[in-house]
């Protein structure tokens, strides 16, 4: 929180541009290298 | 680019005109900002290429402080923050002061009986640290009412 603080007093100084992104769908960009098994839980009805 | 050694959260990258472009990174949010324009244009098509990525424009509201961009300056602000505190508190109505609190008052923790809901209290507290972030003005009322989280009284 202290490092956006600072940049935003960065880019105000300066007169920078400041920019904001957003990735769309966070956590599944990894690849997951082990094997995973997976069963549904007792009572699940679909 | 290389990741910032005092603050894993912030990456940097150097042009070879010796201008800087600079990347914060909150979970799924970013900010990019830095006086090399090619560097974060680039920047930004190589996150566009490589994930699926949404372009925010200018930076407006980040980890819940609202960012007001304009030729004379940046000004930032956790207004609907604070409205949304007042508001869940049922204190919305209440008349502003220019002074938080009388720092003559000799506040001691277990004075009166307990709070009943320390839970609530603490919640709140939680919630004015983090608005001292734009409100410094309040950080020390802030810092008194931290001191009772522990046990919560009436007083």
């Amino acid at each position: 929180m202290t490092s956006v603080r600072l940049f935003i007093a960065m880019a105000a100084m300066r007169r920078w541009p400041l920019f904001q992104l957003d990735i769309k769908n966070a956590f599944l960009h990894g690849d997951l290298e082990e094997e995973i098994y997976m069963e549904q839980p007792p009572g699940f009805v679909a | 680019m290389t990741r910032c050694e005092s603050d894993h959260s912030v990456f940097l990258k150097c042009s070879t005109s010796n201008k800087y472009s600079y990347l914060v990174v909150y979970v799924d949010d970013i900010v990019i900002t830095g006086g090399d324009y090619e560097g974060i244009k680039a920047l930004k098509q190589h996150l566009f290429q490589n994930f699926q990525t949404k372009d925010l424009g200018p930076l407006r509201y980040f980890l819940r402080i609202e960012v007001a961009q304009s030729n004379s300056g940046i000004a930032i602000s956790e207004r609907k923050y604070a409205f949304d505190i007042l508001e869940e508190k049922g204190l919305i109505d209440c008349k502003p002061v220019d002074t938080p609190m009388d720092p003559n008052v000799k506040l001691l923790p277990n004075q009166g009986e307990p709070y009943y809901d320390p839970g609530r209290y603490r919640r709140l507290v939680g919630k004015l640290n983090y608005l001292t972030l734009t409100r410094p003005d309040i950080s020390f009322p802030v810092s008194v009412v931290s001191q009772f989280l522990n046990s919560p009284c009436v007083n």
